[in-house]
């Protein structure tokens, strides 16, 4: 059958994919559907949105991912010899895995 | 003369004509005391460049095709010519200058397709207009990534190492400016020299002890003592690292392609040593648990550098480390799954099937993902494309080509992303449950920051000043179509992507002994 592929470790079955994706697609749009009568035309809820601008705010953990990135990583990406001590942290973290023999039964 | 030998000369000689005529053009000038213009006729330069493009496409598929499927050919350079019958004298002497097998062909030709599109790319950039530089450096790079795929040596693939390193340095030079570039080119410059010498101190090792370099044959003498050891860290760790810091911040989309392809065939290099040269070999059983660490190093890092990130070329970055990384702990699970027949059984061959599939899915998704963010980084009245929103009515093709490239890249099902990322997932659970939900979430937030970052950019209201912002997708059509169409065609036939492109590769990865047999059948391939 042309909806079916077998590669030789699984099977491919295209109509059941095709079947999961058209049941999602109808369970979202009957969700948009319900949502905008409720709220007369918008997915969001003006009271909840009142305050806010056009533009996605950053949450609180993404404001400490980015603080995070600038204040920890970035100093060390931008020091002009991260390239030769990624080279030697890397040869030290080989070294220790090839000599250490702590763990080897 | 044969093809594998024609399709590696073919861009080397290209790359010298180009450059020859520059080098003359300035000496020229030097000696008239004059200030060097070196014009030449761009239409002309682009036929040329376009012609050995095609040329080497062309050869690299006649290469893939004749190999059949899990074929080893040797290729050595006598004082009777080329010949493809090895003596079976003495193995130790043995100075094959080429050897193909299906993984090398197949890679040839996968990056020669990728080199044409980045060159169509680059042909088509009206902001960085082609120059005789440039072209003999991007045909520099591929002359010496196509021998690295091509070599089955240690000292050629040093040589063909170096080749690439002159190519992508002199892609990496043209973007100088400042006083600070100048010092981060001279720390640039180092770091490669010292990648280099490690790698070459590496080779030198190996030759002192078993007076070859060849590595089908050192695969079957090797013994790990101390000094096997050292080499071994001094091979892999120089081209692990050129593999992860493959470029530096570069908005221009063909180079950062190059740079890409420069990357995998780095990866490529790491997977002749760990698993052609020295296999499952008592006393490395740490290594795949180090690779795995550094594989989840790679992810959280992409995940903390993909997290508000909003220039597009960082983002492209942050998603090329996060391939990376899935790549990385593959890897570590397939040296570990070779370790035993039972392991190599129940996940072994999974992971390395998804190993060798996320290692050729990465350049097609690097180079989509490249071209579209580097498009994003294009001037406008305002600043640049990427702080406009809506943009998917101004670049669809782009829009789309992105969707598609992250959607491949997280495994999302059908893309052709899945298979490789399921096959991973099922042999991570092998080693640790934990690891298999790390990776599953790692991709679910991937997918997650990505889809959003493109709803930022493509979606929402076009401002008043970016309607008269003009289609820049007309630069990178060709090669986002073309990309376009083998994501999708592996897509929706990814038995054929499976069964031509991966399996065969994994066959020859790990078929040590042949080349040996071969040689002792005075030449006879499988």
């Amino acid at each position: 059958m042309i909806f079916t592929l077998e590669t030789g470790y699984f099977i491919w079955n295209f109509s059941a994919w095709l079947r999961i994706f058209l049941l999602s697609a109808g369970a979202f749009c009957l969700l948009t559907y319900i949502i905008k009568r409720k709220t007369g035309g918008s997915l969001v809820n003006s009271k909840m949105t009142r305050g806010c601008d056009d533009r996605l705010e950053a949450g609180f953990f993404e404001l400490k991912v980015s603080s995070f990135r600038a204040k920890v990583m970035q100093p060390w990406f931008d020091f002009p010899f991260s390239h030769i001590l990624s080279i030697a942290v890397l040869f030290l973290l080989f070294a220790v895995a090839l000599f250490s023999k702590s763990g080897v039964e | 003369m044969p093809l594998p030998v024609l399709s590696l000369l073919l861009p080397l000689a290209a790359a010298f004509l180009p450059l020859g005529f520059y080098i003359f053009k300035r000496i020229k000038c030097w000696h008239k005391y004059e200030k060097c213009v070196c014009e030449i006729n761009l239409r002309f330069l682009k036929i040329f460049f376009l012609a050995v493009l095609t040329a080497n496409l062309l050869l690299t598929w006649s290469v893939w095709t004749s190999m059949g499927t899990g074929g080893t050919e040797m290729f050595v350079l006598s004082s009777g010519g080329w010949s493809q019958t090895l003596s079976p004298d003495s193995p130790m002497l043995i100075k094959a200058v080429l050897q193909v097998d299906v993984f090398g062909a197949m890679s040839a030709f996968l990056m020669g397709c990728v080199a044409l599109i980045a060159g169509l790319a680059a042909m088509a950039d009206k902001n960085d207009t082609i120059s005789l530089s440039k072209v003999s450096f991007f045909l520099t790079t591929l002359a010496g990534i196509q021998g690295i795929f091509y070599s089955g040596d240690l000292f050629s693939l040093l040589i063909f190492i170096l080749v690439s390193q002159i190519g992508a340095s002199g892609l990496f030079h043209g973007i100088l400016t400042t006083k600070e570039e100048l010092k981060e080119l001279i720390w640039y410059y180092l770091s490669r020299s010292t990648a280099l010498l490690m790698f070459l101190a590496g080779v030198v090792l190996l030759y002192y002890n078993y007076k070859t370099t060849n590595i089908a044959v050192l695969s079957t003498l090797i013994k790990l003592g101390t000094n096997e050891k050292i080499a071994y860290a001094f091979l892999v760790v120089p081209l692990f690292f050129m593999f992860v810091k493959s470029s530096s911040y570069v908005t221009d989309g063909s180079k950062r392609v190059f740079f890409a392809i420069r990357a995998q065939a780095a990866l490529f290099v790491v997977f002749r040593i760990v698993f052609s040269l020295y296999g499952p070999l008592q006393g490395l059983e740490k290594i795949p648990n180090l690779f795995i660490m550094l594989g989840l190093i790679l992810l959280v890092v992409s995940l903390v550098l993909t997290a508000s990130e909003r220039d597009p070329v960082k983002f492209a970055e942050a998603a090329e480390l996060f391939m990376k990384g899935f790549l990385v702990i593959s890897m570590g699970i397939s040296i570990s799954g070779t370790y035993a027949a039972q392991a190599a059984a129940e996940y072994g061959f999974g992971a390395i099937e998804s190993m060798v599939a996320l290692w050729i899915l990465f350049l097609p998704v690097s180079a989509t993902l490249s071209f579209v963010c580097c498009t994003l980084k294009h001037k406008t009245a305002d600043g640049e494309l990427w702080q406009q929103q809506g943009l998917f009515r101004v670049i669809p093709v782009s829009g789309v080509a992105f969707f598609f490239a992250v959607c491949v890249l997280a495994g999302l099902p059908p893309f052709v992303g899945f298979p490789s990322k399921q096959f991973l997932y099922r042999s991570s659970s092998y080693i640790t449950p934990l690891l298999t939900i790390f990776l599953l979430i790692a991709a679910l937030i991937m997918l997650l920051m990505s889809v959003r970052y493109i709803s930022g950019v493509m979606f929402g209201k076009l401002s008043v000043s970016s309607e008269n912002i003009k289609n820049h997708d007309v630069q990178v059509m060709v090669p986002l179509i073309i990309l376009f169409i083998f994501l999708v065609y592996s897509t929706v036939t990814p038995s054929l992507f499976i069964n031509s492109m991966v399996s065969p590769s994994v066959y020859s990865l790990f078929n040590k002994g042949q080349l040996v047999n071969a040689i002792h059948q005075g030449g006879a391939t499988e």
